[in-house]
């Protein structure tokens, strides 16, 4: 009886020590050497209790608790700590419960010892088993956390409250289970259905955790976008406004520049430099402000397919001017078909300038009362010999290899749609359309 | 015929200066009558001397940025345009605020001067389009060609009637095609006004409105019409012979 309670009193010392083993390889930073001595001293502590007061056999678990997150100093907030101790805890007595199913499934023959052989290979089988599943499970956390970066996910405080109450409900719940048990004396195949209970329940708590930490996840990432959008917006219009106040600058400093030039005029020496200063390249600044002005459309999907564009062509050497008039207001009904048809064409006017002598593209978004119109204008090949009355056809094209599709389908929703007007213009070398987009009356 | 000249531009130097180089014009031009009845730095001036003198024949010479006013030169110039279609704008500013297609289809100005050019250069351009000007004041025979007039929703198109090739009309909506050598021009009509408006005009087909002037001669093999510019259509086979015979009066 002696060596069994021995044995016994190692294997509890063992299973104490082993929660405060999973504890400093989760938080590392409270690993000191009075941290250790502490441990110690606080698991033969916590043995001696367990063999005086063997009546309440998880009174310890608790107290366990409350002394290490007393004693052992460490600088992480309470939550965390309270955190980690409530998963070590509840690892440590899961595998623990785990052991014991094992051997009472394998070597039944082992769980009631008789001879003091046999209660010391029970208690070291249980101890082994208790350490293996623990450490393996640590480790497939540990793994977890290096890949998918689990820590950072962890920081937000609600995802910690969500954890932390769900480690306390899963703590009670496998205590008074297993106390239940033990006080009953219930048979052992009872405590076997307890730690598949148990399983089952941490694997659905587990998932359902992660559930709604995904959710939670998302809310907070399609937050931060909509806050980055909103940042974003008032930076461009910041920018607009700059834009414009370096504008009328620059307007006012030309305008006196030229009546500069009035005055000089009888000084021959002067007058040039002045022409120079007036003319001085790097002062222009069109182009920034017309990419500025893009971003003031409302219209999404319009916006985009414009950027993109925008982009693509002047990637492509294409000289390119865009104009927006800020007022232009687009109706959404025709968002769709007008982004359509302005991809396919300024897809041909890219295609086009591209040919011609002197790539250039020209684009705007003009308002007018009761209408709204989108110029898309670009220089062709002098050599280019366009059948305007055929464009339109499907199969006709002046590119080889193509299908010609492109207009034709800009025909068809064109016709399909009384709102919407074409127009189409070869003059002085340069190819233009004019998509008109009339208000509903 | 009184040209009047306006001017608006709020730097006070320049503005004189641009009077000086117009009296300098004025006194070359003795035969022609015109005369600066407004120079101003105000855009607003310009909107009561437009509402108050609507039938004068009127050039404008407009800055388009007025650091001290709400009214930007663009919307002067389209308030300009809706009251009259014949006055002649131009616009004489820096290079950042021009945005050329926006001015185009809204004010069509006879030009623009960009002031990066110099006073020298100003002036050059400045006379040119009051040549150009003068020259349309006086009306000749080749200018009074027949339009076509329509709309498309508040703005008036008129288009020179020589230049039409044909009307189509689409299958699905009700909007007509113009077809010339150069443009195409979609608007909301129906063949049948238009036909009515043009007696000229030969109803080839159902979605067909031809100007016989234009046919260089019809292929009665492919039925097809040929145009003098070169571009075809297609007929429709019992209409050939009448057309035909439109053709030969």
């Amino acid at each position: 009886m002696l060596t069994y309670n021995t044995a016994w009193a190692i294997n509890d010392f063992l299973n104490t020590l082993l929660l405060f083993i999973i504890y400093f390889s989760i938080l590392p930073k409270s690993k000191s050497k009075l941290n250790y001595i502490l441990v110690f001293i606080i698991c033969i502590l916590l043995t001696l209790f367990d063999t005086l007061s063997s009546n309440y056999p998880d009174l310890s678990s608790f107290l366990v608790v409350f002394i290490a997150a007393f004693f052992i100093r460490s600088n992480h907030s309470l939550t965390d700590r309270l955190l980690v101790w409530l998963f070590s805890l509840l690892l440590t007595t899961v595998t623990q419960g785990l052991g014991s199913v094992v051997i009472i499934g394998v070597l039944p023959s082992l769980s009631d010892p008789k001879t003091a052989g046999q209660s010391v290979i029970l208690f070291t089988t249980l101890s082994i088993l208790n350490y293996f599943f623990s450490l393996i499970t640590l480790n497939i956390f540990q793994s977890f956390d290096k890949r998918y970066h689990l820590r950072a996910f962890i920081k937000d405080n609600v995802i910690k409250r969500i954890i932390l109450i769900t480690l306390i409900i899963l703590n009670l719940f496998y205590l008074s289970l297993d106390n239940l048990t033990k006080y009953l004396n219930i048979e052992q195949r009872y405590f076997k259905i307890t730690t598949l209970m148990i399983t089952v329940t941490i694997i659905f708590m587990t998932v359902s955790i992660t559930m709604l930490i995904y959710s939670h996840f998302r809310e907070m990432q399609t937050k931060l976008k909509l806050q980055q959008m909103n940042e974003r917006d008032a930076y461009i219009n910041e920018l607009e406004k700059r834009n414009n106040e370096l504008r009328k600058l620059k307007h006012d400093y030309k305008n006196l520049l030229l009546s500069l030039s009035v005055s000089a005029n009888d000084n021959k020496s002067l007058k040039p430099s002045i022409d120079k200063l007036l003319n001085y390249k790097r002062m222009n600044l069109t182009s920034d402000s017309n990419k500025a002005n893009l971003y003031s459309i409302k219209d999404k999907l319009i916006k985009g397919i414009l950027i993109s564009k925008l982009i693509y062509a002047s990637n492509n050497s294409i000289k390119v001017d865009f104009e927006v008039d800020t007022k232009a207001n687009i109706p959404s009904n025709y968002s769709v078909d007008i982004t359509r048809i302005l991809g396919i064409l300024l897809d041909n006017a890219i295609d086009a300038s591209h040919e011609a002598e002197k790539p250039e593209l020209n684009f705007a978004l003009i308002s007018f009362d009761g209408y709204i119109e989108f110029v898309i204008k670009n220089s062709l090949k002098s050599s280019n010999t366009i059948e305007l009355n055929k464009i339109y056809t499907a199969g006709y094209s002046t590119k080889k290899n193509h299908s010609g599709l492109g207009l034709a389908t800009v025909n068809e929703i064109v016709n399909s749609n009384n709102n919407l007007l074409l127009q189409t213009k070869i003059k002085d070398g340069y190819y233009s359309t004019i998509l008109t987009v009339l208000e509903d009356q | 015929m009184l040209l009047n000249i306006i001017i608006c531009e709020d730097n006070e130097e320049l503005r004189m200066y641009y009077q000086l180089m117009i009296k300098d014009y004025i006194k070359k031009h003795p035969n022609i009558s015109m005369k600066i009845i407004l120079s101003t730095g105000n855009p607003n001036d310009v909107s009561i001397y437009m509402e108050s003198h609507p039938n004068d024949i009127k050039f404008f010479l407009l800055d388009i940025e007025f650091p001290d006013s709400k009214i930007k030169g663009i919307d002067l110039a389209t308030k300009i345009r809706q009251q009259d279609l014949n006055s002649k704008i131009v616009f004489i500013t820096t290079h950042e605020e021009l945005t050329t297609l926006i001015f185009d289809r809204k004010v069509e100005p006879l030009d623009y001067i960009a002031k990066e050019i110099g006073l020298d250069g100003i002036k050059k351009k400045l006379y040119q389009d009051l040549d150009i000007t003068i020259e349309r004041l006086i009306p000749s025979s080749d200018q009074n060609v027949e339009k076509f007039n329509f709309k498309i929703s508040s703005k008036k198109y008129a288009f020179d009637i020589n230049q039409i090739n044909y009307f189509e009309s689409s299958e699905n909506n009700h909007n007509v095609f113009l077809h010339s050598t150069n443009e195409i021009i979609e608007f909301p009509d129906t063949l049948k006004a238009i036909e009515d408006r043009l007696p000229n005009f030969y109803r080839a087909h159902k979605s067909l409105l031809v100007n016989p002037n234009n046919i260089k001669s019809v292929d009665s093999k492919e039925h097809k019409l040929v145009f003098k510019d070169g571009t075809t259509c297609d007929v429709a086979r019992r209409k050939l012979a009448a057309l035909k015979k439109c053709l030969n009066k």
